[in-house]
């Protein structure tokens, strides 16, 4: 007969297991319900408080609603954290009570144990170890079927990546010559974007009532700041609104629409962009190399279109987070697209876009806080530069991969002017309170060595400065026209004209022009001394930059298209739907 | 010494209620000697139960360092660091040579392997806590019938290539990812985890560690490092009378039967299987490494960067009408989408790649595992089985000469069945 003492334990150890056990497992059901019902009641998950919320952007001011939500969020809150409070102190018991679970169990199955009997089991059979034998082998060689399925079943969710980008026989492209870029206006204050072209017919004075001097004029269905530019007879321009960006394509002898081709970008959807009325969603001026015309729009859509209106092909550079809305025109070298993104020190950056297909070369970060000036390319001793702006430096880079020719840095205020390059200097408009001309052939950083020369007067805060190489003009936004010597910076003559600026000043030939934010035109003689040869009225207001050309002036207004010209006929076009 | 955070967004202001927010920190670093303590705990825990089990022949020893062990690599250290999860450390290293090893990371994944060497697995029998805690969960253990226990284990095989390609990938630490007893060590974790963490402590009750014998891919280095180690677990202190009371005693299948009567030379039939096992062998490793090709693409896409690339992808096309926060984000970053393509495919390539190596293995492992099932080696004692051992002391005390030994009834025994 077996001790009273081991019986108590042998019968103790095991309700104390199979107690503990029960425990367990109803704690262990507690504990999953609560935390199912932590899931349907959290914070986050409750669709009664994301409602409430949505009401609330609808209703900003409703009291009613927002006490409701406190105390809606208070009382959520309160669940949350009591079923935290649950969980923790259940988990905690419920590891004492394993331990307990344990150590009870293991007793009593010390108590009852039995050694093993092998008199019991009968003699070994190795025919029956061998038949084992193969039927594991089967069942290890069935795991390689197991593998095997398993390996086709993942293979379906193969990752599909884009191909490799093929390489750019950049040989068999054609690009234009300087020549031909210098004969048209192919970007934003023409081909090395100084604003000027040497020709001879700018009128000097129109009238929009009575059709004096003015060609042809056409409406521009949607409105944008960007201006026109051109290539032989065509006229491309962009305009957009919050549904559609479209690039036109005029015909520039006769005004007449060409095209208007909607930009088509499927599927991804990116935030629309916050942009201020005065840059709105077409601010950025095309740019064209004669084969394709290339756009760009505030919600960083970049696009390239052939002649003919088609759509050749478009990514999204976005988000973009300008604070004022992007600017920044594009520029184009060879086969490079060239997209200068500029909306804070952490996020702005430069792209090179394959102009032939869109894939992205190179890309290269930028200190600059958000900047609305242009980018330009020149030639400096037989070598390109992509020259940039935006506070706090100015910075060349080599265009064809994007690395960093030299730097100086000083500017600073909201930075829109571009620069522009004349007499072997970059000069740039410093809002922040200089006019300074910089040698565009140094390297590295040229901070510490001094500009070339500098000057405070009449700096431009939003129009860029237009030069021929023996003057350079400035003017401000209230009105102010400077000109310089761009050679030494000093200043030939000035004169304050009663009326405010965006555009920026165009030099044709022997005439200087200059257009109002009220659409009022002002031509003065491209002279070391002012004398103002006439003033015009558009009749509508104008922010975009004028064209000069070989006949006439390209203009953009408020809603129209200008074609000005001495003693021309009126021609006055809708667009065609 | 805690470190102020800078906030990334203006908190909200308290202006009814008064609440100040209390100053968010960053927990300090630990301690340099504290990971060298750890190491130390390590190897001195190895040296003990070595002793425990080789020496004294404990298995209350072992019983009494696995709890040591639950307590402090689980329940204190919080399951990490780990030496299962070092594997994956030392991989990332040998691939990557930008990617440094700390020596304590160096520590917990070789010195086990160098112990296994010498001693077997005798980082199995109590010094890791995944082990232990199963080892402690263990109350009725069945017998898994040796198919499904054979080959359930090439689990662990297929897991250690997985791990190895995701880890030499940067794909990932798969084992830290799926560790099933972290969350319990830490008390919180993924539902999923916890509850796959306890449902293999249930199964565990009746199953001997199934994590350990199926799934555990440092088990598999283990067992091949205790598989030629100088000194092993003996089921008998003196020799193995043939009493056969022994052979229900491992919970974890590892004693081999003695088979004294296995011909010395193999009949015609196990010839004809060996020759055509030896001929499979190069099929399965080619049909590894074809399958290996297949499933390395899919497989790419656990890598972030593949991820975010084929997100991208799906955008950019527009096969997909929305961002997710990850392609917003490197949208408004400043990032080269053309780069992030690149090195995408550079990645993929790679996965396609060492997912063709895994695959080889696989093949080689499977088939090897068939061609040692097909040899019948002769053995005139019951042993325990080298590779497969956990060095738990649980089979000593079925041996009549060890009860003897230690001065305990012998029970009565059946005759050798071999003479």
């Amino acid at each position: 007969m077996k001790p009273l003492s081991q019986t108590i334990w042998k019968q103790g150890s095991l309700a104390v297991a199979i107690a503990s056990g029960v425990f367990l497992v109803l704690m262990g059901g507690l504990l999953l319900f609560n935390q199912a019902q932590g899931k349907v009641a959290g914070l986050v998950q409750s669709t009664e408080l994301v409602r409430l919320h949505e009401q609330l952007r609808q209703r900003p001011q409703d009291e009613a609603l927002k006490q409701r939500i406190r105390k809606l969020d208070l009382q959520l809150r309160q669940n949350s954290f009591t079923e935290l409070r649950i969980s923790h102190n259940g988990t905690r018991a419920m590891i004492a009570v394993t331990v307990l679970f344990l150590a009870s169990a293991h007793l009593a199955r010390k108590q009852r144990q039995k050694l093993p009997d092998p008199l019991t089991w009968g003699p070994r059979r190795p025919a029956e170890e061998n038949r084992i034998r193969l039927k594991t082998q089967y069942a290890v060689a069935a795991m390689f079927g197991v593998a095997a399925v398993a390996a086709v079943g993942i293979s379906l969710h193969a990752v599909r990546l884009p191909s490799p980008p093929a390489p750019v026989q950049v040989a068999a492209i054609r690009f234009p010559t300087a020549a031909e870029m210098r004969e048209n206006w192919p970007a934003f204050r023409g081909f090395d974007g100084s604003g000027h072209r040497e020709v001879s017919a700018i009128p000097a004075t129109w009238n929009v009532a009575s059709g004096q001097g003015i060609r042809w004029k056409t409406e521009v269905p949607l409105p944008g700041m960007s201006s026109p530019i051109r290539w032989t007879n065509a006229l491309f321009l962009t305009g957009a609104n919050a549904q559609s960006n479209v690039v036109y394509r005029f015909d520039a002898d006769s005004g007449k629409l060409v095209w208007a081709t909607t930009l088509r970008m499927t599927g991804s959807k990116m935030p629309g962009p916050k942009v201020m009325e005065d840059t709105g969603l077409a601010a950025p001026t095309p740019v064209t190399d004669g084969q394709r015309i290339y756009a760009i729009f505030a919600n960083a859509e970049v696009a390239a279109l052939d002649f003919s209106g088609k759509q050749l092909w478009i990514r999204n550079l976005g988000p973009l987070d300008n604070p004022y809305g992007h600017a920044a025109s594009l520029a184009i070298y060879q086969d490079r697209l060239l997209v200068q993104l500029d909306q804070g020190e952490a996020t702005s950056k430069l792209v090179a876009l394959n102009a032939g297909t869109g894939q992205e070369l190179w890309r290269v970060a930028r200190p600059i806080v958000g900047s609305w000036a242009s980018p330009i390319v020149v030639e400096v001793e037989g070598k390109p530069q992509l020259i940039t702006c935006g506070e706090p430096w100015v910075i060349s880079y080599n265009p064809l991969d994007g690395s960093e020719l030299w730097r100086a840095n000083g500017l600073g205020g909201e930075f829109a002017p571009s620069p522009i390059y004349a007499g072997g200097k970059i000069i740039i408009c410093n809002p922040g309170g200089d006019v300074r001309a910089i040698p565009a052939n140094g390297s590295g950083d040229l901070s510490p060595k001094p500009a070339a020369w500098k000057t405070d007067a009449g700096v431009p805060d939003v129009s860029s400065p237009a030069s021929d190489g023996r003057r350079l003009y400035l003017l401000t936004g209230d009105g102010q026209l400077s000109c310089l010597d761009p050679g030494s910076g000093q200043v030939k003559w000035k004169h304050e004209f009663k009326d405010d600026f965006y555009s920026s000043p165009v030099i044709g030939g022997s005439r200087v022009i200059i257009v109002s934010r009220k659409g009022v035109a002002y031509v003065m003689e491209n002279a070391d001394a002012f004398r103002e040869l006439g003033k015009s009225e558009l009749g509508e207001d104008c922010n975009a930059t004028p064209v000069p050309d070989r006949q006439c002036l390209y203009l953009r207004g408020g809603k129209h298209l200008f074609c000005l010209a001495e003693s021309a006929p009126v021609a006055v076009k809708s667009p065609e739907k | 010494m805690a470190q102020v955070v800078a906030q990334r967004f203006p908190p909200p202001q308290f202006t009814e209620t008064g609440h100040v927010l209390p100053l968010p920190t960053e927990p300090a670093v630990r301690a340099l000697w504290l990971d060298y303590l750890d190491a130390g705990v390590l190897i001195a825990a190895l040296a003990l139960v070595s002793w425990l089990v080789l020496r004294r022949r404990s298995r209350s020893g072992v019983v009494a360092v696995g709890i040591f062990s639950v307590l402090y690599f689980g329940f204190w250290r919080k399951g990490c660091i780990c030496s299962i999860g070092s594997i994956q450390n030392l991989s990332q290293a040998l691939f990557d040579s930008s990617f440094g090893v700390p020596l304590t990371v160096l520590a917990f994944g070789l010195v086990p392997l160098l112990f296994a060497l010498f001693f077997g697995r005798t980082f199995c029998a109590a010094v890791c806590p995944h082990g232990a805690l199963q080892d402690l969960v263990l109350l009725k253990p069945v017998k898994v019938p040796a198919w499904l226990d054979h080959s359930l284990r090439m689990l662990a095989w297929i897991y250690l290539g997985l791990a190895v390609v995701f880890a030499a990938t940067g794909g990932g630490y798969i084992i830290c990812q799926y560790d099933p007893f972290v969350p319990i060590f830490r008390l919180s974790g993924s539902l999923t985890m916890v509850l796959f963490g306890v449902s293999l402590l249930a199964v565990g009750i009746f199953v001997g560690r199934p994590y350990c014998r199926f799934l555990c891919p440092y088990g598999v280095l283990l067992g091949l490092a205790a598989s030629v180690s100088k000194w092993r677990v003996r089921i008998t202190p003196d020799t193995c009378t043939q009493c056969r009371l022994c052979e229900e005693s491992c919970a974890f299948g590892a004693i081999n039967k003695s088979a004294v009567d296995a011909p010395a030379r193999p009949p015609a039939a196990d010839k004809r299987r060996l020759m055509l096992l030896l001929v499979l062998l190069p099929v399965l490793i080619g049909g590894g490494i074809g399958l290996g090709g297949l499933a390395g693409g899919a497989l790419a896409g656990k890598h972030r960067i593949v991820n975010l690339a084929e997100r991208l992808q799906l955008e950019e096309s527009g096969a997909v009408q929305d961002t997710t926060d990850a392609s917003a984000a490197f949208r408004a970053g400043n990032h080269s989408i053309a780069t992030l393509y690149a090195e995408a495919r550079a990645l993929h390539h790679r996965y396609v790649v060492a997912a063709r190596w895994c695959g080889a293995w696989i093949g080689l492992v499977i088939g090897f595992k068939l061609l040692s099932l097909a040899i019948v080696r002769r053995r005139t004692d019951y042993e325990a089985d080298q590779a497969h051992c956990l060095s738990c002391a649980r089979c000593y005390r079925s041996c009549p000469q060890e009860l003897q030994r230690l001065g305990l009834p012998v029970p009565e025994t059946p005759k050798p069945a071999n003479g």
